[in-house]
């Protein structure tokens, strides 16, 4: 109306004529006034709102409170350690949010490591590579995840083996050297391997390399046929996985972890200050130093070597033990009292000469539940994979823009430099690359944080299954809402803490 | 040092030797039949047409593009699959690109001294030293930690031959260096490279500057579709009494 008007005035350059007085005509106060109208209708909703729902409330003798909290919670919860029915619907509360973060935390280490991975496929020469990444990326993201987490569960967990025929991991029966005879003798192969980098005569090098392998297989040889040290042991399984789930072998810290943590913190310290000292070295004289891999190998060598001096503690040489068949106590020689398992756990972390023992899963004597050992649920499982290969796809294409972001052209200065593959990679590609991946990347994790909360298609215990049990008995439904929201928002709220500060960290000023 | 240099690679051998070398983007023949030597310390200025495959020509040199056909021997060494050779073939060639392609998350500092610490090994004193000595060469000392894009397109353009210079290469290629200017900074980027020639370094250079071409080059060659169709002294090249090619002749109307 106002345009007609102005458009019929003759363009004799006269003023236009004021409809309103000036006041209303200034920007400023107009959206100064357009503010205060929209803070007044969100004030009037949520007031009113908040009375109807008191009202409400009142009608069925329920006014939110958190008192309730304290009362006997009632029910069971799988997936939840020592928790029982007896404890309070806080305890269950608590229970929910453990498992929410085991979800989590879990997921996102592992979604982010198979993202960058099939990230980096998706650029990949190699045709096949590049096209079956690439399938897996469109079907992966253009499915929904509640579906996702539905196939896991229904059709991967549930096509598994009964517990009873579980697949195990190593199978049952190989004999085996002990591990700490593995571990020293690559060791020693690898400590000789580096060591022999630098020579220059390939013939020397390899000569020495050779002759290495050759006494490191001779002593294993000798040790196992003429001492007797090395005696191959039988391996009991470490894994398993069944339509219940998986096993997992537990390492328990015996007596002896304290003191070998020392060497392993010793070795630690050594690795960084050799890290330090190489830098310094490449940079006054310019020699590259593999300083990663002998930081490394410090750091191996302390822990191995604080393994080794565990060996050597002094142990009683008879222990007393229950015998179960016999009904009684009976006293046997160290070695034969480890051999017989008639040990408990206590005495074996007390008379241990490792650090840490390892403790395969077993089952009770029913053969259903898990004793030993670390149980994953067939409900984590599902919610755990569904997360982590959905939220990859994700992550992937992220990864892909981000490299693709850098500018060909500094490819080709790094190439026309002479910078060799990884140093590009390193020290051009990664830097450019990572400023544009770690926003979107922060996104993600978000998504997968809250898409945790799908676990309730799968019964899975999380923080909303259990409040949802909470509130359906309690009735306390704002109450059990209003805490779940805070319990997603303190996660939230973490992650981008933590996602700001690496961006931060990765915005390098350019101007 | 410069002149040094000189003496001892002002042999009779050429530094580059291009023999029947063919190359295809695709169906596309970018460069058909094309032999060229170039000797130490001279400096060779390529013009042509745009598509003509002046650029892809002195990008194959340093096996930023793959030829397919024929041979191409740089500073003794052939240009193969062979990584080993690719990579001392690179470390005796410096590179200046038409787009600076300077590294931005680096000071000019640091993107000068990169490659002479990672590649030739160098203590970073020495490579700082280094690095000073050229940013004094080029006139822009002041802006040594500064990022690049701080600066100007014409100081991004000689931090960039300073990069290049740093890896104290045998060879210097220019890929229109001074496209992407403003017109009043093309003269200083020119001047640095005049600067350059008269210390005997062998330079090929890709431009549409006739100008430098006619005061510097020691020898011009023009490209068309992919051949080398005429090649001579810049004093006959630029001469009026001299009859060309009809295509050459064509485009020097069209530019002069």
């Amino acid at each position: 109306m106002l345009e007609s008007q102005r458009m019929e005035r003759p363009a004799d350059g006269s003023p236009v004529e004021n409809v309103l007085p000036a006041i209303f005509r200034d920007g400023r106060i107009l959206q100064g006034i357009a503010q205060i109208i929209f803070v007044a209708v969100v004030v009037l909703v949520l007031n009113n709102l908040q009375t109807r729902i008191n009202t409400a409330l009142e009608s069925t003798n329920q006014s939110p409170n958190f008192e309730f909290l304290q009362n006997r919670a009632g029910f069971d919860i799988a997936d939840s350690g020592s928790y029982s029915s007896n404890d309070r619907y806080i305890d269950a509360f608590r229970v929910g949010f453990i498992n929410t973060i085991r979800v989590v935390l879990f997921g996102l280490a592992a979604t982010t490591a198979l993202g960058i991975m099939v990230g980096i496929f998706l650029l990949s020469r190699n045709f096949l590579l590049r096209t079956i990444s690439r399938a897996y990326v469109e079907v992966l993201r253009n499915t929904p995840i509640l579906l996702q987490i539905f196939a896991w569960f229904f059709i991967v967990i549930f096509a598994l083996p009964q517990q009873q025929e579980s697949f195990a991991f190593p199978q049952e029966g190989i004999r085996s050297l002990p591990l700490m005879q593995y571990a020293l003798s690559l060791f020693v192969i690898l400590v000789v391997w580096q060591a022999t980098g630098s020579m220059r005569r390939p013939a020397w090098r390899n000569g020495l390399r050779q002759a290495t392998i050759a006494v490191v297989v001779l002593a294993n040889l000798l040790g196992i046929v003429i001492v007797g040290a090395g005696t191959p042991i039988e391996f009991r399984p470490g894994i398993y996985v069944s339509i219940k789930g998986v096993a997992i072998f537990e390492l328990i810290p015996s007596s002896l972890f304290a003191v070998w943590m020392v060497f392993v913190v010793i070795g630690a310290v050594v690795a960084l200050a050799l890290s330090r000292y190489f830098n310094f070295i490449t940079e006054t004289t310019g020699k590259p130093i593999p300083k990663t891999r002998y930081a490394l190998l410090a750091l191996a060598g302390f822990t191995l070597l604080g393994w080794v001096i565990m060996g050597m503690r002094p142990t009683p040489s008879i222990i007393t033990v229950f015998d179960d068949e016999k009904d009684e106590f009976v006293d046997l020689p160290y070695d034969d009292a480890f051999a017989s398992g008639m040990l408990t756990i206590e005495q074996e972390l007390e008379y241990t000469r490792q650090p840490l023992i390892y403790r395969p899963p077993t089952l009770d004597r029913r053969g259903r539940n898990i004793e030993t050992g670390i149980e994953i649920s067939p409900s984590y499982l599902a919610v755990f994979l569904g997360l982590v290969i959905y939220t990859s796809a994700f992550i992937a294409e992220i990864v892909r823009a981000g490299i693709q972001a850098v500018p060909k052209g500094q490819l080709e200065a790094s190439r026309a430099l002479g910078l060799s593959q990884g140093d590009m990679l390193r020290l051009i590609i990664l830097p450019q690359a990572l400023r544009v991946i770690i926003p979107p990347l922060g996104n993600q994790f978000l998504n997968l944080s809250k898409n945790s909360s799908l676990a309730i298609a799968v019964s899975y215990t999380d923080i909303y299954q259990v409040t949802n049990t909470i509130i359906n008995q309690s009735g306390q439904s704002v109450t059990g809402i209003l805490m779940v929201l805070l319990a997603y928002l303190f996660i939230s709220l973490v992650i981008s803490l933590g996602m700001n500060l690496v961006n931060q960290r990765f915005q390098i000023v350019t101007r | 040092m410069e002149e040094l240099n000189q003496q001892v690679m002002a042999g009779d051998e050429p530094i580059i030797i291009c023999r029947e070398m063919n190359k295809w983007f695709g169906d596309f023949h970018v460069l058909r039949n094309i032999s060229l030597e170039v000797m130490p310390t001279e400096v060779l200025v390529i013009i042509g047409p745009s598509g003509s495959g002046k650029s892809t020509l002195i990008r194959c040199i340093n096996r930023l593009e793959e030829h397919q056909d024929g041979q191409i021997v740089v500073n003794g060494i052939e240009l193969s699959h062979d990584v080993q050779n690719i990579a001392e073939i690179r470390r005796e060639t410096g590179m200046v690109f038409q787009q600076f392609n300077l590294f931005p998350h680096l000071t000019v500092m640091d993107n000068i001294t990169l490659a002479p610490m990672k590649v030739r090994h160098w203590a970073r004193d020495k490579a700082e030293q280094r690095a000073m000595e050229l940013l004094e060469r080029v006139e822009i000392p002041e802006q040594a930690f500064k990022y690049p894009g701080q600066l100007s397109g014409g100081q991004q353009q000689r931090v960039a031959i300073a990069r290049a210079l740093a890896m104290e290469p045998k060879i210097m290629l220019f890929d229109e260096p001074t496209s992407a200017l403003d017109p009043e900074m093309i003269k200083e980027v020119l001047d640095v490279m005049k600067e350059l020639a008269r210390t005997g370094m062998t330079m090929l250079v890709v431009t549409h500057e006739m100008g430098f071409a006619r005061e510097v080059a020691d020898r011009v060659i023009f490209m068309d579709m992919g051949r080398i169709v005429e090649e001579g002294p810049p004093e006959n090249f630029f001469s009026p009494d001299i009859v060309h090619h009809p295509r050459t002749q064509e485009f020097l109307d069209q530019i002069l």
